[in-house]
């Protein structure tokens, strides 16, 4: 399967919003996004989901999902090997079934082995794999409301 | 590292829930103050390293605060999540860091570890 084709596989199931794939580095190899995302946003969540993806593979080293779960999004994303397909899911009640399919999709595109090339530069940042990105602060902040909330916000 | 002043919330309890493998907890500064095992330790030390490029992912989306984080493994996942009291005043809120089975239902046990605090 390539990457066009399982994004619109993707992109029919119920809960989803949109997705796109893209290298560890930010490129991106297909999408199908509202326009609120612009590439420059898209390759900056990418290298951020890959940077918590390959920290997460020190202890479990056969992690392939991660799933975010956000104030206003939830973000699901699953390790194709040297990219990563990365799924905005507006109802969480449909995420089991936007695993499996992404299972599914990820082994036939494993096995079809073929890529797409970037449709653009990959954008340069200065993340490293184990320092923290920013300056401001290395900790999470507390969330304020009540029996739940951001861990960081 | 300093020592955090909170006291962690019902660790045997917690560890005694069906499908839990280990688990950390942390007062709200990321401090840890409980570890069940050296997997549960690890697995402290990595997700603030994680809650980190985690922000970074909510930041440059504008996806708004981080409010859970789940790692699945072929067996396995691993959930980040905060929960708070109803006063946010000592122990103040809590970050919980559990391992656990792949069949095991988070939102039950968010629930169950809830009615804890």
């Amino acid at each position: 399967m390539k990457i066009p084709q399982l994004i619109q596989y993707l992109n029919n199931l119920a809960g989803v919003e949109g997705c796109y794939v893209a290298s560890s580095d930010g490129g991106i190899l297909g999408k199908e996004m509202s326009s609120i995302f612009d590439d420059e946003i898209l390759s900056e969540v990418a290298v951020n989901v890959s940077n918590v993806m390959e920290t997460f593979k020190a202890e479990l080293s056969a992690c392939k999902e991660l799933h975010f779960e956000m104030e206003l999004k939830r973000l699901y994303v699953r390790d194709l090997g040297d990219s990563l397909l990365l799924v905005l899911v507006d109802e969480l009640d449909q995420l089991a079934n936007i695993r499996v399919a992404a299972n599914v999709v990820a082994k036939r595109f494993d096995r079809g082995g073929e890529q797409a090339s970037p449709e653009r530069t990959p954008v340069q940042t200065t993340t490293s794999l184990f320092g923290p990105r920013r300056k401001k602060e290395t900790k999470p902040k507390p969330a304020a409301k009540d029996g739940g909330g951001g861990i960081w916000g | 590292m300093s020592e955090s002043q909170t006291l962690p919330v019902e660790p045997e309890k917690i560890n005694q829930i069906d499908g839990v493998q280990c688990h950390f907890q942390t007062d709200r500064d990321f401090v840890k103050n409980y570890s069940s095992s050296e997997e549960a330790s690890g697995l402290g030390d990595l997700s603030s390293v994680c809650l980190n490029f985690a922000s970074g992912v909510a930041d440059a989306g504008g996806f708004g605060a981080l409010n859970r984080l789940v790692a699945y493994a072929d067996d396995s996942k691993f959930a980040l999540f905060a929960l708070n009291p109803k006063t946010a005043t000592p122990p103040g809120p809590r970050i919980f860091g559990i391992k656990m089975s792949a069949s095991t239902n988070l939102e039950k046990l968010v629930s169950s570890i809830n009615q804890m605090i």
